[in-house]
């Protein structure tokens, strides 16, 4: 089974980068706001739940970017952002997720 | 001699707000990068003159090294010269990195952006330490 955590372990050793702090952020999104953004800077947050995003979701970062397609929801991949992390909900949805990352803080 | 060897990386951008990931490898006998430059090919309404296009960054050596962040303008004298890079390669890894289409969706016509890497197979200044790459 794929294991969210030792993934991030093991990736962050192949990358050589030495990890602080591993922790969780969350987003909890609500009606009324499309937008949120995060500060990640000297950090990583890794994109847990993209499967229950809606479709069209588009988080944009300084160093990656995704919208969210109905391929993406069915895979497993992390997606991971670094420094300023805007989320955009589509403006038609009607379902407002919690966003879940795994954060990552290195040394 | 140091032979120099430009890399690239070609994107085609097809609808607003497209966001296209690439993955490169770059040839493990070059050591070093010393200049990008990022280019639009095609022709855009003149509505969008000097307006951003988009935006992308890359990274090298296999995730380690983030080292591009850079706007995609559209401009009248578009011969820009290549911007300095100082990155030590690692033999046959990874560039990595996406582009953002920032364009409004009512000018959109689709185009091709081109990201050129100058890289060169001398080692940088290695005496005892790590150095910034040359490009002489």
């Amino acid at each position: 089974m794929y294991d969210h955590l030792n993934h991030v372990q093991q990736q962050f050793k192949q990358r050589e980068i030495n990890i602080e702090l591993q922790g969780f952020k969350t987003v909890t999104t609500q009606p009324g706001v499309l937008q949120y953004h995060i500060e990640a800077y000297n950090e990583y947050l890794l994109l847990t739940n993209s499967r229950v995003l809606p479709i069209g979701t588009r988080i944009l970062s300084d160093t990656n970017s995704v919208e969210i397609s109905s391929g993406q929801r069915r895979t497993e991949g992390l997606e991971e952002f670094s420094g300023l992390v805007s989320i955009e909900l589509p403006r038609e949805t009607t379902y407002f997720p919690i966003i879940e990352f795994i954060q990552i803080v290195k040394e | 001699m140091a032979v120099t060897r430009y890399q690239i990386i070609s994107l085609r951008v097809q609808h607003a707000g497209e966001i296209l990931k690439f993955q490169h490898k770059i040839p493990a006998y070059l050591t070093c990068c010393t200049g990008f430059k990022l280019s639009m090919v095609g022709v855009m309404p003149p509505a969008l003159m000097n307006t951003t296009l988009g935006r992308l960054s890359a990274s090298f050596n296999s995730l380690k090294e983030e080292a591009i962040t850079a706007s995609l303008k559209h401009e009248v004298l578009a011969a820009k010269d290549f911007q300095q890079l100082e990155v030590q390669l690692h033999p046959g890894q990874i560039v990595s990195g996406v582009y953002v289409d920032e364009q409004l969706s009512e000018a959109f016509k689709p185009y091709r952006v081109n990201l050129y890497l100058r890289c060169t197979d001398k080692e940088g200044q290695t005496t005892k330490t790590k150095a910034a790459c040359t490009t002489t």
